[in-house]
């Protein structure tokens, strides 16, 4: 028997257009490219025909999006769209180009807010909706499973030797083309306050970034327009801490590889921001 | 913020306590008592996080585990009061 249950779904931002105060993302992939079926963070798959209900019970009644659980209504539903097998056939779309998903786009219609998702603050919305949740077989780990760190697209691999993470084209475990390698190359190369060229991320780095849920535009705006960084020493190795807005991020200093990462508190943030106004160069 | 510390994160704050600044931070690990939830500073949690997240800096740099101190920055950087 089924259980009734609350899901919150987080979009995230894909697309954004400043002007316009316009932001598109994907609601829910449910089975990627590649043919592999998600799992959510609270371990939930959706089905497409469920995913189908609920994005069309969304348009019919609800329309909107809230501010990270904070303000609800700071956006409207602009833009809804199921990709389907049967849709994409029908549209023209080849096979394996995009994923089985739902499409979505908002206007936001608070300034402030938008203010934050250009800031980096806010990489998603969400939007609430009633799932039931019914129990089926455990799903054994394979090709054809992700965790939701791994559909956030985190990629690394544990054998790499260079501490940077690898995967994509050329490393056997991740198809060419897989959001990983994307979401990976939005922090390679990045150039850091301190002159550094970002690599990539450690894999224990990508295991905090999505366990700590830090959105990657707050860790570049940390990377390049830190409040603070300071320089850690310990047992002969030297890494930079930046400490940004809304996140801190430790980078080694010979080797410029995300080390690991968390988000700002809400003092250091304040007490930064305050000493930043009182002139405070970095 | 109300915090529940394991056994493994309470010993892992008592050997590192010497890492810690501020004789609140101090006063807090020696008292600590794991698997009992209790109620912990807002800057005595921000120090303590700090501090875990430079160690498992640390750690990771030299290839050792670094998951302790990890779990700590992740409890306390992910509590909704943080």
């Amino acid at each position: 028997m089924g259980v009734a249950t609350n899901k919150t779904r987080k979009i995230h931002i894909t697309k954004a257009d400043n002007d316009k105060m316009q932001a598109f993302g994907w609601a829910n992939v449910a089975i990627r490219v590649d043919g592999e079926v998600i799992q959510d963070w609270q371990d939930d798959i959706v089905e497409m025909a469920e995913l189908e209900n609920a994005a069309y019970n969304f348009v019919l009644h609800y329309r909107s999006g809230g501010e990270m659980h904070k303000k609800s209504d700071v956006a409207t539903l602009i833009e809804s769209v199921v990709f389907t097998k049967e849709k994409m056939d029908a549209m023209g779309i080849p096979p394996e180009t995009i994923p089985e998903a739902w499409w979505i786009g908002f206007q936001v219609n608070d300034p402030d807010v938008w203010e934050k998702v250009k800031d980096g603050e806010y990489q998603m919305f969400s939007i609430e909706g009633d799932a039931v949740r019914e129990q089926v077989e455990a799903v054994e780990k394979s090709k054809n499973y992700l965790t939701f760190k791994e559909q956030m697209g985190i990629l690394y691999d544990e054998n790499n030797n260079d501490g940077v993470t690898k995967g994509g084209p050329g490393s056997g475990r991740y198809p060419k083309g897989s959001g990983k390698q994307a979401y990976a190359d939005g922090i390679k190369g990045v150039k850091t306050s301190k002159g550094q060229k970002i690599k990539g991320f450690t894999s224990h780095g990508a295991e905090r970034q999505a366990e700590r849920t830090v959105p990657i535009n707050s860790i570049k705006n940390a990377l390049t327009k830190p409040l603070d960084v300071l320089t850690t020493k310990r047992n002969g190795k030297e890494a930079y801490k930046y400490i940004g807005k809304w996140a801190q991020v430790i980078v080694g200093k010979d080797n410029p590889v995300i080390i690991t990462t968390y988000k700002t508190s809400k003092k250091l943030r304040e007490k930064l921001t305050n000493s930043t106004k009182g002139g405070k160069q970095q | 913020m109300k915090l529940k510390f394991s056994n493994q994160q309470a010993e892992f704050l008592k050997e590192n306590i010497a890492e810690v600044e501020t004789k609140e931070a101090k006063d807090f690990i020696d008292a600590l008592k794991a698997n009992a939830e209790i109620e912990i500073e807002y800057d005595v949690a921000i120090e303590i996080a700090d501090i875990c997240a430079d160690i498992e800096a640390e750690y990771v740099m030299n290839d050792e585990s670094a998951e302790t101190p990890a779990s700590i920055v992740t409890m306390i950087s992910t509590h909704p009061e943080y």
